[in-house]
């Protein structure tokens, strides 16, 4: 015959646990098992990158790297100049009310601040 | 980054946030919080104290990986409990299968021949229970499993569970008559 009320009863003791003297190190033990476990996977996750990176290395250097490289590198050179016939033909810049050590130091705080977001993203991740 | 101090004043569900992005000391709160609970299930399960806290510990390990999963539906401790029971079976497996099959086919009931004893708390009194009575009334009334969950952890018929948390209901309401027994007590580790 069903009894709701020991039912109720036997949920409420088996919800009331004791207290274990040693709780504490059993949660130290797992946050240490977890730190241990991060760090294994960190260090696997670099060997893995560095791997990868000297299998990808030996691929390109095998697979006629510089013949692409070189051509890649005349067509990038190519670009550059129609960029900067562009740009020399972009009288705007000239026209701007400011002087051409402005124009550096702007330049120069925008590589700055380029670098200090790489610093923390190097940082968070 | 939540420190210490803050940490222990955070809700379980924003605890479980926090660990979701990778706090392990977030988690290690969780398990301070609740992994006596999770320990204390296990023994009454049958497990020795050894056994208990390895798989304790396996079960935290996966709550941890699997911390994306919780909800905050349902408490975090039965949550976790859940996890904990279904490592446990999968650990006993074998010989509870054969206790579910051999006591389900006992005929009768020996309640009567229980001892009652008003000072019984429900640890003493769930050691005095067959192995799959015992499972199958920690399983539903520890770890929240309805009847028919419990048959599918199981592998076995409802039935079968049903009349084993029957068994076991009456075995206990006959040790536990006397009183509510010694619940809150400190357990050596």
């Amino acid at each position: 015959m069903a009894d709701p009320e020991f039912e109720k009863r036997l949920s409420r003791m088996f919800g009331e646990a004791p207290a274990f003297a040693d709780a504490d190190v059993f949660a130290r033990g797992i946050e240490d098992r977890l730190a241990r476990s991060w760090t294994l996977r960190r260090l696997m996750i670099g060997a893995a990158g560095i791997g990868g990176g000297v299998i990808a290395a030996a691929q390109m250097v095998g697979g006629h790297f510089a013949k692409a490289a070189s051509g890649f590198s005349t067509a990038s050179a190519e670009a550059v100049q129609r960029g900067g016939q562009a740009i020399g033909q972009l009288r705007f810049l000239s026209d701007l009310p400011i002087g051409g050590e402005v124009m550096w130091v702007g330049i120069g705080l925008a590589v700055l601040a380029v670098v200090l977001m790489a610093a923390r993203a190097i940082e968070e991740f | 980054m939540a420190d210490v101090a803050d940490i222990a004043g955070l809700h379980d569900v924003e605890l479980a946030a926090l660990a979701t992005a990778g706090q392990r000391a977030a988690f290690g709160e969780l398990v301070r919080r609740h992994g006596s609970a999770v320990r204390a299930l296990l023994r009454r399960m049958g497990a020795d104290p050894a056994l208990a806290d390895d798989i304790a510990q396996d079960a935290c390990l996966a709550g941890f990986e699997r911390i994306a999963e919780f909800r905050g539906e349902g408490t975090f401790q039965a949550w976790l409990k859940r996890i904990a029971t279904r490592l446990y079976l999968k650990r006993v497996k074998r010989t509870l299968a054969q206790s579910l099959v051999q006591e389900a086919a006992e005929v009768g009931s020996d309640v009567a021949h229980g001892f009652v004893d008003a000072r019984l708390d429900l640890d003493e009194a769930l050691k005095g229970l067959p192995e799959a009575e015992r499972v199958c009334v920690s399983l539903c009334y520890g770890a929240g499993f309805s009847h028919v969950e419990a048959a599918e952890l199981l592998n076995t018929p409802l039935g079968t569970v049903k009349s084993h948390v029957k068994r076991g209901l009456d075995r206990l309401r006959a040790k536990l008559a006397g009183g509510p027994g010694e619940t809150g007590r400190q357990v050596n580790g």
